[in-house]
């Protein structure tokens, strides 16, 4: 019998001089458009052996042809050869990438052309042959000789612990095949074998799935799959066929392969011990073989045994950190962390949050934590002591319940406490999940709370969220800066995300910050709000209580007696900045001038405090546009020098005059010399040295 | 040998290299011949060309040249070949002042070459 081969080209007579050179071998089937060729690839795929295909045709090119064929789900690996010019490299690239196997060129040379296909069939019908022997008929999953052949060299390359073995087993098969009928229980395996291949990223990145029983399935996955993904709706699918009317039972077992010269066999048989060690147990249908994994399932049993009563007997209890003005000192607020106090240990958070959000105490906990702030907080405010905000955290988890604004409400109401002190923290990603989830935050929001966007910098769409959501206060976590190889980079990002707060009115509290140099260069660029070790660690409320009862002040830490500010590396004296700050004693700031005003954008320790010996406070003054308090004189004072300076000119002097600025004298001025440090389409930055003339 | 493949010789024809493509069948290939010169093979190109329809001005024309190498009409594809090279770089306005040359080499062409074809016909 002639293999058959379709021949997609639309021109005529190249068509026909290439059927009569294959009609010696092979049956042709003849396509004038992409369209045609698609539509005979469908009806005939069964029998087909190759396709040949012009790359440019009228209505369907060959590229999109090849797509289309590619992603039927009648797509068996048909060998598809292209026809394409001499040395179009980039076209030959293309065709390749989509999953063509080889090509021919015009004009036709019969000899290589004939061997071109029919060693392409070759090759595609010996590996057709070949994985027949290795596939699993029912599912096209591999069989078990597939999957031990497929599993063995990966597992052989990859790092100890990168993958696990996972073995399901579907507890009631038999009960199903016997009561609905084999069809049903071949189309429930089917949907097992998608679903797995679904949800485990099969053959996306280096998975691996076979079926290598009646019920019996094997995955073999990257490690990550299992941490970063949730599973719960796949398990669903397969515990609720629509063909079913009975649920559907399944058990999982795992085995982490921290051993690369164990043969995978081996490996699949202690996945399936896991599996059958829970064969009893209702409940649970997921067990692990190996000891860590074991270990960690013990250690979670553990935990969630005693947790409910470890809250009954008051061992969750909110740690404070506190947070300071780098600049005055003074304390400004505090977030309330859990912390377990447990069998004499301070159990840290990371290890049972993760497992309470797992099996859903975490709500409850959280509930809790935050009436034991409320309780303090009254506690407080009767003991007549200086309040100060406290940020709670409240997780995706937490608003997805319904009644959680309103607890959260009730508790204000019952402690009667102003709304403005109880801080409302929620990590950046929560705000761009479901729409049920940001109405909650909307809501929160509205009632008046101040919300803090934790991590800020950590997600995927933090520019979106700040576009959206009306928060109050971001909050930056420095420890995410640490780890960038490049500071300078950080440092500009750090310094973009404060303005742009600035520019939206908001405020910005730096966390995890551990040294005098990094808070040095925050305070530099307009950010006061320090969280962080270099000022206190979370302390139980015993001690986060001294402080409020000690006063509001207490002395800010320095890291130098003249602190040297730098943006382009924080921790190089010999950079710019530094030079530029230290050479020059006196006031001095970096101002940018735009066609919206004059902002400054850096200042020095000398210019602090020349401006606090007339009564502004730094943080208004980075927050100020300059040139809205101008007297008239100045503004046309300000043209000119603005001009000499644009004209190039350097140590441009100038007396500038302000009036009505907030917080200062009605009218003062300042004898102001500037230099252009550089210039942009829009804006300019100066250098300016400044005499304060009261 | 048709006294046409003479004359086809005689204008630069590789005689063996395409009569290979077309196994041998000198009639074949003057079958294939007829069907390419019996109506305007430059027919769909000038259509696409007042239509400034620009990708099928460089799918006529890539598709002429593969046919006319496919003929084994080097000589006579080049003004097409350097048209679908300048359809293809987005010259279009140089290219499609290239269309009077292809019409005239392929006028030249078929002049000489139908007579000889509809002899062969009146042979066969």
């Amino acid at each position: 019998m002639k293999r058959t081969v379709i021949i997609a080209d639309d021109a005529a007579i190249d068509r026909s001089i290439l059927k009569r050179i294959l009609l010696s071998t092979y049956d042709v089937l003849e396509a004038k458009t992409g369209r045609e060729a698609l539509s005979l690839y469908e009806t005939y795929f069964a029998s087909l052996s190759a396709m040949i295909i012009d790359i440019h045709m009228p209505d369907m090119d060959g590229f999109v042809l090849i797509k289309s064929i590619t992603s039927s789900p009648t797509w068996y690996h048909l060998p598809l050869i292209v026809v394409t010019e001499d040395r179009d490299i980039k076209q030959q690239e293309e065709a390749l990438r989509l999953g063509a196997v080889g090509f021919i060129e015009k004009p036709y040379n019969k000899t290589i052309l004939l061997h071109t296909i029919s060693n392409a069939i070759d090759l595609h019908e010996m590996s057709s042959v070949y994985n027949s022997l290795r596939k699993d008929e029912l599912t096209g999953l591999w069989n078990r000789k597939g999957f031990i052949e497929e599993a063995t060299p990966l597992i052989e390359k990859a790092p100890k612990g990168h993958y696990v073995m996972t073995a399901l087993n579907i507890s009631n098969f038999k009960l199903i095949n016997d009561q609905y009928g084999s069809l049903a229980g071949d189309r429930l395996l089917c949907l097992v074998a998608s679903v797995i291949q679904e949800s485990f990223s099969i053959g996306a990145d280096g998975g691996l799935a076979g079926r290598i029983g009646s019920d019996k399935f094997i995955i073999l996955t990257p490690t990550d799959y299992l941490l970063n993904n949730n599973r719960e709706k796949y398990y669903k699918m397969i515990q609720n066929p629509s063909f079913l009317p009975q649920r559907v039972h399944f058990r999982l077992g795992r085995r982490s392969i921290d051993d690369p010269s164990l043969p995978v066999s081996k490996y699949i048989s202690q996945a399936f011990m896991a599996e059958q060690s829970i064969r009893q147990d209702y409940g649970g249908f997921i067990a692990y073989y190996d000891s860590k994994m074991m270990d960690e399932l013990l250690a979670h049993q553990q935990i969630a045994s005693h947790m409910v009563e470890s809250l009954q007997k008051n061992e969750f209890v909110p740690y404070f950190q506190p947070q300071f003005n780098h600049d005055s000192g003074t304390l400004i607020g505090g977030e309330a962390l859990v912390r377990w106090i447990h069998g004499g240990k301070v159990i840290q958070p990371q290890e049972f949050i993760p497992l309470f959000e797992q099996n859903g105490f975490i709500y409850e906990l959280d509930c809790y934590i935050w009436e034991e702030v409320c309780k303090y907080m009254r506690k407080w405010i009767d003991g007549g002591k200086s309040l100060v905000p406290i940020s709670v955290n409240v997780s995706r988890n937490d608003l997805a319940h319904d009644g959680c604004v309103d607890f959260i409400a009730s508790l204000l109401k019952k402690y009667s406490l102003p709304i403005e002190y109880f801080r409302i923290e929620i990590t950046e990603s929560v705000f761009s999940s479901e729409a049920f989830i940001q109405q909650k935050i909307a809501r929160i929001i509205e009632e008046g709370f101040v919300v803090e966007i934790d991590d800020f910098g950590s997600g995927y769409s933090s520019l979106n969220i700040l576009k959206n959501v009306k928060a109050s206060i971001i909050k930056l976590d420095m420890r995410f800066f640490e780890r960038c190889a490049d500071e300078s980079r950080a440092a500009t990002v750090v310094q973009f995300a404060v303005r742009l707060a600035k520019w939206l009115g908001m405020d910005v509290i730096a966390e995890g910050v551990e040294t005098a140099d990094v808070a040095d260069f925050l305070k530099s660029i307009g950010c006061f709000f320090i969280q962080g070790y270099l000022y206190s660690k979370p302390v139980p409320v015993e001690e986060f209580q001294k402080l409020l009862k000690k006063g509001p002040i207490i002395q800010p830490k320095r890291s130098n007696p003249a602190p040297i500010f730098v943006s382009s590396k924080i921790n190089d004296p010999n950079s710019f900045d530094a030079w530029l700050f230290k050479t020059k004693a006196g006031p001095a700031c970096i101002l940018e001038i735009n066609d919206k005003g004059v902002e400054v954008l850096r200042v020095n320790d000398a210019y602090i405090g020349a401006l606090s010996k007339i009564g502004i406070p730094i943080q208004d003054v980075l927050k100020l546009n300059w040139r809205a308090y101008f007297d008239e004189a100045t503004k046309q004072r300000f043209q000119i020098c603005w001009k000499r300076l644009l004209n190039g000119e350097n140590d441009v002097k100038e007396v500038l005059t302000f009036v009505d600025m907030p917080g200062a004298p009605k009218k003062f001025s300042v004898d102001a010399c500037q230099t252009v440090l550089a210039k942009e389409t829009y804006s300019t930055i100066l250098y300016c040295a400044v005499t304060f003339l009261l | 040998m048709k006294e046409i493949f003479e004359a086809l010789i005689k204008e630069g024809f590789d005689y063996e290299t395409t009569l290979e493509r077309f196994g041998g069948d000198e009639d074949f290939y003057l079958e294939m011949l007829s069907s390419f010169t019996e109506k305007d093979p430059l027919q769909d190109l000038k259509e696409a060309m007042k239509d400034r329809d620009y990708a099928r001005c460089f799918r006529a024309a890539h598709t002429l040249k593969g046919v006319m190498l496919n003929l084994g009409l080097d000589e006579l594809s080049k003004p097409c070949i350097r048209m679908r090279e300048l359809y293809r770089s987005g010259k279009n306005e140089e290219a499609d002042s290239l269309i009077d040359e292809a019409d005239r080499t392929i006028t030249e062409f078929t002049t000489w070459v139908n007579p000889l074809l509809e002899k062969w016909r009146k042979e066969k």
